[in-house]
């Protein structure tokens, strides 16, 4: 698959700057050869620990049964029902109807029992998907409660396991389950992380996923950074249609140049990026480049995008704001001021939190993100959308919260158009 | 052949993109018309790094020297800068490029050029005496059988040029996840950096069940020169020969 690149930024800087900012943006081509199912490895992993008991678990069923009808035939699948162990009831298989109409039988006569040992899931679905063949690997992981019966560190350690091995999105159903233990998981193995509310909600969301995952066709795709000798790298983030962070992710190929891994890409999909590179400074009416970005996967590389520095004493230059920098900067701190407010909600300070959740309204309104603030709407009533004036809502309903809490990195483009829901 | 960058002594290479593969700055490009003290590359330089000084500027913009503070180069005053502490590297031969793939582009030759441009074949082949031996070391260490099996015999080629190929599952350079397959090695496992000379050295890239030249693994941060056919070996049954390709042995 190809890909396309540009950037967008102000390369001008005063004397004595050092800081360059770029918002790249990276389109994999459209008209690209189907992918051939062979390439496609799923893995649904269920929790089935005694929580589940109930709707959840009857739903879950459905929601399985769901996934699974939405697998493209030719494709490997295999079903992990989670608790304090993880069991395979549906070993790996190439789907056809047999083997889905089996599958879902498997699925429907799931019961629950035990606990939720996290760890354990993982580390069985990276021997499921080492011992298949070498492709586009994804799993999606559900769970209602909190990871328990293992050390943090056992759960990290298995998280570190599976990195680079597949793609992980993770679901919590109810309003028992812990969002940084899933995002710690989702984040690592490049995934997203969302809340499902209601158990109803769970066969629409597996589908969605599924389909998602099916409509891959490069598995494993590199961000490709060099930058000049002497300069330090700031960071290095998605920014659309999600956040994450990649800076510690990068693998030093030389001196100058890291990869840095951002999982498996659909054709036609587009992605954003924020570069934040410190160059060594120069003389004013210099120019040096700060920053050649590509596209490394499958024995090519992309055209190479350049991230430039150009010193100069016009000011009106200088201090030109890009649009695209200043969009998304605006909601890295739309994101940090939610994530305050809601720490300052959880540990009872209701003015910090009137405070930051306003910030936050203030911020939605001016980036254009429709989505964040019918969220945030529901944890505080606006007063002021412009300035932010907010009061909390006297009843919180944890779902809304744990809602807000983690679609706040979901983003949206400069012209206010809705990406893509995680 | 590619111009190599003069500017304050860098050596860098540039790249088709007319900006050096080191310093990122464009050797060839009008001098800065206002607000230069001193033109680029002539006037004071830095004792320790060889950066044009700016009269009157008390540390290198370049690595920080301290030029008030310091009596000799060879004795530079502690700053908190790590890179005031040890003398800055070496720049390396080549430095990484943007463009793996080789298109050098630049026709003008400043200074002797150090790097032949040279394309080599890499020969992917599989290896039974050292899948033996990844079988050995997998039972010590996992108590169990090595689960993976070996593919039978396969060779390929790769044409291989640039400053540096990237080795591993779905790498640009030499991709192992094509058949046959090689789960043992890592997504971005190791590169092959071409040196001054025009042959290429191999070296770990932190990956999980390392790089062997010989029997000896390559140890993190140590790059080993591959002479034209020698070899070496990564994952569970995976040997790399380099061999000189057309271009390489006419040079
Ligand atoms: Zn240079
Ligand atoms: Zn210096």
């Amino acid at each position: 698959m190809g890909f396309t690149l540009s950037v967008a930024q102000n390369e001008y800087l005063p004397q004595g700057a050092t800081e360059v900012h770029a918002i790249v943006t990276v389109v994999a081509d459209e008209d690209t050869e189907v992918t051939s199912a062979d390439k496609l490895t799923e893995i649904i992993i269920i929790d089935v620990s005694t929580s589940m008991e109930g709707e959840r678990l009857d739903q879950a069923r459905i929601a399985g049964a769901t996934a699974i009808d939405q697998i493209t035939d030719g494709a490997r699948f295999a079903v992990i029902a989670g608790n304090h162990q993880a069991t395979v009831v549906v070993p790996m298989s190439r789907a056809d109807a047999a083997t889905k109409t089996s599958a879902k039988d498997i699925v429907g006569r799931l019961h629950a029992t035990g606990g939720t040992v996290i760890g354990a899931w993982l580390r069985k679905a990276d021997e499921l998907f080492a011992a298949a063949h070498d492709g586009i690997n994804h799993a999606l992981l559900l769970t209602d409660g909190k990871d328990e019966g293992e050390a943090r560190q056992a759960l990290l350690r298995a998280i570190g396991g599976c990195e680079g091995h597949f793609a992980c999105d993770c679901r919590g159903v109810g309003t028992d389950w812990i969002i940084e233990e899933l995002s710690t998981i989702s984040s690592a193995l490049l995934g997203t992380v969302d809340i499902i509310p209601s158990p109803a909600g769970m066969p629409a969301e597996f589908a969605r996923i599924i389909d998602r995952a099916m409509s891959k066709n490069v598995g494993d795709v590199w961000l490709h950074l060099w930058t000049p000798k002497g300069s330090r790298l700031g960071y290095v983030k998605q920014v659309y249609p999600i956040e994450g962070d990649l800076t510690g992710m990068g693998v030093a190929v030389t001196e100058l140049i890291s990869e840095y891994p951002t999982g498996a890409w659909s054709p036609g999909e587009s992605r954003d990026y924020h570069l934040c590179l410190q160059v060594p400074p120069s003389r004013v009416g210099e120019e040096r480049l700060a920053g050649r970005v590509s596209i490394a996967s499958s024995g090519t590389v992309s055209q190479t995008t350049l991230v430039r520095a150009i010193w100069t004493g016009d000011d009106s230059l200088t201090a030109r704001i890009c649009p695209e920098v200043a969009h998304y900067t605006g909601q890295a701190d739309l994101a940090e001021a939610i994530a305050g407010g809601l720490d300052a909600l959880k540990s009872g300070d209701a003015s910090t939190a009137t405070v930051k959740l306003g910030r936050a309204v203030a911020l939605a309104t001016e980036v254009n993100n429709s989505q964040t603030l019918k969220l945030l709407q529901k944890v505080v009533e606006v007063v002021d959308y412009r300035t932010g004036t907010v009061q909390l809502r006297p009843e919180i309903a944890k779902a809304d919260q744990m809602a807000l809490e983690t679609r706040r990195t979901v983003t949206v483009r400069v012209s206010g158009d809705r990406g893509e829901v995680p | 052949m590619s111009l190599a960058c003069g500017i304050d002594g860098c050596g860098g290479q540039v790249a088709s993109d007319g900006f050096c593969d080191t310093c990122g700055r464009q050797p060839g490009a009008p001098e800065p018309t206002s607000g230069a003290p001193s033109p680029t590359g002539a006037g004071p330089t830095c004792p320790r790094c060889g950066s044009s000084r700016d009269p009157g500027a008390s540390f290198c913009e370049a690595c920080g020297f301290d030029f008030l503070n310091a009596s000799t180069p060879s004795t530079p005053v502690a700053r908190p800068a790590p890179s005031t502490q040890e003398p800055p590297p070496e720049p390396m031969s080549p430095a990484g490029g943007g463009n793996p793939q080789g298109a050098h582009g630049g026709s003008r030759t400043a200074s002797p050029d150090p790097v032949p441009a040279a394309d080599w074949q890499a020969t992917v082949t599989t290896d039974a005496v050292w899948y033996a031996r990844f079988c050995e070391t997998w039972r010590s260490a996992h108590g169990d059988d090595c689960p993976i099996r070996f593919p039978g015999d396969h060779e390929r080629s790769v044409r291989i040029s640039g400053p540096v190929v990237v080795i591993g599952r779905h790498a640009a350079g030499i991709d192992l996840a094509d058949e046959p397959n090689d789960p043992a090695v890592s997504h971005r496992h190791a590169s092959l950096v071409l040196q001054p000379e025009g042959t290429y050295a191999v070296t770990d890239l932190d990956s999980s069940n390392g790089t062997y030249v010989g029997s000896e693994p390559i140890a993190k941060g140590q790059t080993v020169p591959i002479a034209p056919g020698g070899s070496f070996n990564v994952g569970a049954f995976t040997r790399i020969t380099l061999e000189p390709g057309v271009s390489a042995r006419e040079a």
